[in-house]
C-alpha cells in the first residue's frame, strides 16, 4: 500500500503506531481531524507523512518556540531541508527573508502571534496550502491547563468557506476541551481520533512523607538502590540545583535542568542524558518538550503538579520504548497549598482587572498598565483578549471561571494523591476514560508491584570514564 | 574570586574617581559617551563589554560581598582598600573586550557546531541533534560546508590540525586548552558543563567561564596574525568589531567632515550641544588622526597634562580649578589625547 511505502522510505518505520493510519487517511481525504495521542506516541508523523503525499505547503501553528525548534530539528534530521520556523526569536532581517521565500518550503512553523499578523496572514493565504496543523490544540481552551489567549484568534483564520483541512493535535484533552477545540477552530464535522491515555508500561506510586527533608532522604535512598535513567521534577529552579548537588555527592551522575541555564548548558545536558552519561536529571517543567529519549525508566515528582494533564504528560516521558517504567509522586500535606499559591499568583483578581481596565481607559499603554497593576505577561494578554470581546464585568466573570477551573484541577490532583483506589484508573478517569486496573505491576494502591527489575546491580554503578588529555580529545573528535 | 579580581583591577585603575555604576556600564559595554570616555581615560578597554549578560543583581551581589570582605569601600565612588589591593592578585587577565564585545561567543558556538558536524560525518553518522540551536549559527556552518570541495574526513583532519596549532602556539595556559576542548561535542564524546569542569578541575565554575572567555579572545587575536588557518579564520568572520563608533557619533562625524561646526551640528540634528561634544570625545578616542588642534592648543595640552601628573587625578572638577580658562569639553579632549599618546 502507498502509505506503508512512504512510511518506510521517508521515515524508516515498518508499521504505523495505533491511530496514525486513521488520522492520515482522513486528512488525505480532506477532512478536519482532531488527534488526541498520549505524549511520545507518534503525533508528529500524523502530519509529516501526509505532507509528502499532497501538493502544497503544510502550515504548523505551534505555541512554544522551544517546541517549534525541536520539530524543525527533527525534520531536518530526516533529511528534510524545506522547513522553516518563523517566530519572534528571528531578527527582522531573518524574518523578512523567511517570509519572502515561504513558497519554497514544505513545512512552515509559525507561532500564533506571528500567524495572526495582518501581513503574515496575507502572505500565507497566497500560498498553496495542503493543510493546517494546530499543535498543542488544547491551549485554545480555557478549560485546558495551558490556556493561550493567542490561540483564540485563530478562529478568524479558519472561518473561510474555502480552506484547506485542519489537523488539531494534542496530548491531553477531555470532552470539554475537545468541544472547545472544535468550536474555536471552526472545525467541520471533524474526525476524532482518540488514543487511549493509559500507558501499560508505566506503573504508578504515591509515597506520603512528612516534610521536605523526608523527600530528599527518600530520593537519595531510591537513587542509590534503583536504576535510571530518570527524571525528578521539582517545583523551582533553586530546588533543581540544590537537589542535583545532593545526588551528585552520592556519586550518581546528575545535572539540573531549567530555564535559568544558558542554552549551551541545556544542550550539553540533554545530549549527555541521551548518551547515557548522565543518569538523572533534576528539572523544572521546562524539561521534557523535545527530549527524544525512549529508555527513561523512572519519573519522580517531588512536588504536586497543578493539573492531571501536566502530570500525565510528565510521567508519559517514561518507558516510551515499551519496557517497564516506574513513576512516583512524593506528597506531603503542605504541597497542595504550595501549588495553589503558584497557580493563583498568575491569575489576576477582580481588583487588578478593574485597575488595569481603568488604566487602559485613561490611555496608559498596555505594557505599562500591566506593570502597574502587577500582572504577569500571560495575565495581561489574557485580559487584553477578553476586554476586546466583553465589558469589564463579564471579563471578571470569565476570569473567575478560569479560577474555578484551576481550583478544580488542583482538587483533582489532591483527590488523586489521597485516593485509595487504583491510581491508573483514577488518572485516566480525569480524561473521561474507563479502564480496569492492570493485573500486575499496576500501582501502589493495587499493591501488586514487583520492583525487582528496578534494583540496581553492583556492576551497573560507576564506570568512571577516564579524562582525556586535550590533544587526545581533539584526535578522538576529529581524527 | 574571579569576577572579584576583575572588578578590583578595574576599580584600581579608576582610583576612586568613578561610581560602581560606571564600572557596570563598562562591563556591559554601554555605548554612551561617558562610558566610552571612561575606558579610554582609565585604560580599561580590555574589559569593555566583557560581560554583556551581567545582571544588575549579580553585580550588586559581588559588590556587597567585596564590601563585606573589606576589599572595597563605597562612598558614592568606589575605593579599593589595602586589603583589596593585596587581593587583586598578580594574575594578569589578557582580555580583549574592546575588539570583540560579546561576539567572541559566536566564534565559540560556530566552533562547537563545526566540530560536532565534522566529527559525526567522518564517523558516518548523518543524523544528530545539533548542539547549537541558534539559526544564524546553523546557517553559517551550513554555508561554510557548502563551499568546501574537500571530503568531510579531510576537512575534519584539517580542522584538527588548525586547532592543535592554534591551541599550542597562541599562549593559552594548559588549563585553557583543557577548557576549550572540553566544551566540544562530537561523535561519542559530549562536552562538559561548567559545573562538571569546575568539579573535575577544582576551580569555580565562574572562573572557568572567564578563562574560557579569555581563551576565545586570545585565540581570535592569534588568528589575526596567522595566514594559514583557513577554517578557523572563516569561523572568526565578523567576530571582531569593525566600526568603533556609535551610529549617532558616526553621523556627527560625517557632518563635521562636511564643514559644519559643533553648534551647527547640534541644531541640524536637534540634539543638545553636550551630546555632540560627547560624540567628539568618542571620535577623539577612536580616530587615529583626530584634529584636536582645532579645539585646543599644544600649550594647553601640556599644561593640563602637568596638572594631571602633579595632582595624580583625572577628575575634571579639580582640573577645572587649575585651568579655569578651559571648558570641560576641552579638558576631556586633552585627557583623551593623553591616553592616546602613551
Ligand atoms: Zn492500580
Amino acid at each position: 500500500m502507498e502509505l506503508q511505502k512512504v512510511l518506510h522510505q521517508k521515515f524508516g518505520y515498518e508499521s504505523f503506531r495505533p491511530g496514525q493510519q486513521e488520522v492520515i487517511t482522513e486528512l488525505l481525504a480532506g477532512r478536519d481531524t482532531v488527534a488526541i495521542f498520549p505524549t511520545g506516541m507518534g503525533k508528529s508523523l500524523c502530519y509529516q507523512l501526509p505532507a509528502y503525499m499532497l501538493e502544497g505547503v503544510v502550515i504548523i501553528i505551534s505555541p512554544l518556540v522551544a517546541l517549534m525548534e525541536d520539530q524543525v530539528a527533527n525534520l531536518r534530521k530526516h533529511k528534510e531541508k524545506r522547513v522553516v520556523a518563523i517566530n519572534s526569536f528571528l531578527s527582522r532581517k531573518e524574518k523578512e527573508l523567511a517570509l519572502s521565500t515561504m513558497a519554497q518550503y514544505k513545512f512552515i512553523f509559525l507561532s500564533p502571534e506571528m500567524m495572526m499578523q495582518q501581513h503574515v496572514r496575507q502572505l500565507v493565504q497566497q500560498l498553496h496550502i495542503a493543510f493546517f496543523v494546530v499543535d498543542e490544540a488544547h491551549c485554545i481552551s480555557e478549560w485546558g491547563f495551558d490556556f493561550r489567549p493567542d490561540y483564540l484568534r485563530l478562529k478568524e483564520l479558519f472561518s473561510f468557506t474555502e480552506r484547506a483541512p485542519v489537523l488539531a493535535l494534542t496530548a491531553t484533552a477531555n470532552k470539554k476541551v475537545v468541544e472547545d477545540i472544535i468550536t474555536y477552530l471552526r472545525l467541520r464535522n471533524p474526525h476524532i481520533q482518540r488514543q487511549p491515555m493509559d500507558r501499560p508500561a508505566i506503573s504508578y506510586r504515591i509515597v506520603h512523607v512528612d516534610n521536605e527533608s523526608a523527600k530528599t532522604e527518600w530520593i537519595s535512598e531510591r537513587l542509590a538502590t534503583t536504576i535510571g535513567p530518570g527524571v525528578i521534577y521539582v517545583a523551582s529552579r533553586k530546588r533543581a540545583d540544590e537537589l542535583s548537588a545532593i545526588i551528585r555527592e552520592r556519586g550518581i551522575p546528575t545535572a539540573s535542568y531549567h530555564g535559568g541555564k544558558e542554552q549551551d548548558e541545556r544542550s550539553i545536558i540533554q545530549e549527555q542524558f541521551i548518551q547515557g552519561e548522565l543518569e538523572w536529571i533534576c528539572a523544572t517543567n521546562a524539561f521534557g518538550m523535545g527530549i527524544h529519549k525512549d529508555d527513561i525508566r523512572q519519573v519522580i515528582h517531588e512536588h504536586l503538579p497543578a493539573t492531571p494533564s501536566a502530570y500525565i504528560q510528565e510521567v508519559g516521558r517514561a518507558g516510551r520504548d515499551g519496557d517497564k517504567a516506574a513513576v512516583t509522586l512524593l506528597y506531603s500535606e503542605r504541597d497542595s497549598q504550595k501549588v495553589k499559591f503558584i497557580v493563583y499568583e498568575d491569575l489576576p483578581d477582580e481588583q487588578q482587572i478593574l485597575y488595569y481596565h481603568s488604566l487602559l481607559q485613561s490611555g496608559t499603554g498596555s505594557q505599562l498598565a500591566a506593570e502597574q497593576a502587577g500582572l504577569s505577561e500571560i495575565a495581561s494578554r489574557l485580559l487584553d483578549y477578553y476586554l476586546e470581546q466583553y465589558d469589564v464585568e463579564n471579563v471578571i466573570r470569565q476570569i473567575q471561571q478560569i479560577y474555578q477551573v484551576k481550583e478544580k484541577q488542583i482538587a483533582e490532583m489532591e483527590s488523586y494523591v489521597k485516593s485509595d483506589s487504583c491510581l491508573r484508573e483514577r488518572l485516566v478517569q480525569f480524561f473521561g476514560e474507563n479502564i480496569l486496573p492492570a493485573e500486575k505491576d499496576c500501582c501502589s494502591n493495587c499493591q501488586n508491584l514487583d520492583d525487582d527489575w528496578l534494583i540496581k546491580s553492583e556492576a551497573s554503578t560507576k564506570q568512571e570514564t577516564e579524562t582525556l588529555q586535550w590533544h587526545e580529545r581533539l584526535h578522538q573528535l576529529l581524527g | 574570586m574571579s569576577l572579584d579580581s576583575i572588578l578590583l583591577t578595574i576599580f584600581q585603575r579608576l582610583h576612586g574617581e568613578r561610581s560602581a555604576q560606571g564600572v557596570y556600564h563598562i562591563l556591559r559595554g554601554k555605548r554612551s559617551g561617558q562610558t566610552l570616555q571612561d575606558v579610554e581615560y582609565y585604560q580599561v578597554k580590555s574589559y569593555y563589554a566583557l560581560l554583556p549578560q551581567l545582571t544588575a543583581s549579580e553585580f550588586q551581589q559581588a559588590l556587597e560581598r567585596m564590601q563585606a570582605d573589606g576589599l572595597i569601600l563605597i562612598n558614592e565612588l568606589v575605593y579599593v582598600t589595602a586589603k583589596g589591593q593585596m587581593a587583586t592578585g598578580s594574575e594578569i587577565w589578557r582580555f580583549n573586550g574592546w575588539n570583540y564585545r560579546g561576539r567572541e561567543r559566536e566564534f565559540g558556538r560556530r566552533l562547537a557546531l563545526l566540530v560536532q558536524t565534522l566529527s559525526n560525518l567522518r564517523s558516518g553518522e548523518t543524523m544528530f541533534m545539533p548542539i547549537q540551536k541558534e539559526l544564524p549559527t546553523q546557517q553559517f556552518i551550513k554555508g561554510l560546508l557548502r563551499n568546501q570541495s574537500n571530503s568531510m574526513t579531510n576537512l575534519s583532519i584539517s580542522l584538527r590540525k588548525e586547532l592543535e596549532h592554534a591551541l599550542i602556539h597562541s599562549s593559552l595556559s594548559d588549563l585553557q586548552r583543557t577548557i576549550v576542548t572540553s566544551r566540544l561535542t562530537g561523535y561519542g564524546l559530549t562536552a562538559s558543563t561548567w559545573e562538571q569542569l569546575a568539579a573535575s578541575l577544582n576551580v569555580s565554575a565562574k572562573t572557568i567561564q572567564l578563562y574560557y572567555l579569555e581563551a576565545l579572545h586570545i585565540l581570535l587575536d592569534f588568528l589575526l596574525q596567522q595566514p594559514n588557518m583557513p577554517l578557523l579564520t572563516e569561523l572568526a568572520t565578523d567576530c571582531r568589531v569593525d566600526t568603533y563608533l556609535t551610529q549617532s557619533a558616526e553621523r556627527t562625524r560625517k557632518l563635521y567632515e562636511r564643514g559644519y561646526s559643533l553648534e551647527q551640528i547640534a541644531s541640524l540634528r536637534n540634539l543638545k550641544l553636550s551630546t555632540i561634544e560627547d560624540h567628539f570625545i568618542e571620535l577623539a578616542a577612536n580616530m587615529d588622526n583626530f584634529p584636536y588642534e582645532e579645539f585646543v592648543t599644544k600649550e594647553q595640552m601640556v599644561t593640563v597634562w602637568r596638572h594631571v601628573e602633579q595632582l595624580q587625578t583625572k577628575r575634571l572638577r579639580l582640573l577645572k580649578q587649575q585651568c579655569p580658562e578651559l571648558s570641560y569639553f576641552q579638558l576631556r579632549l586633552i585627557i583623551i589625547m593623553e591616553g592616546r599618546e602613551s
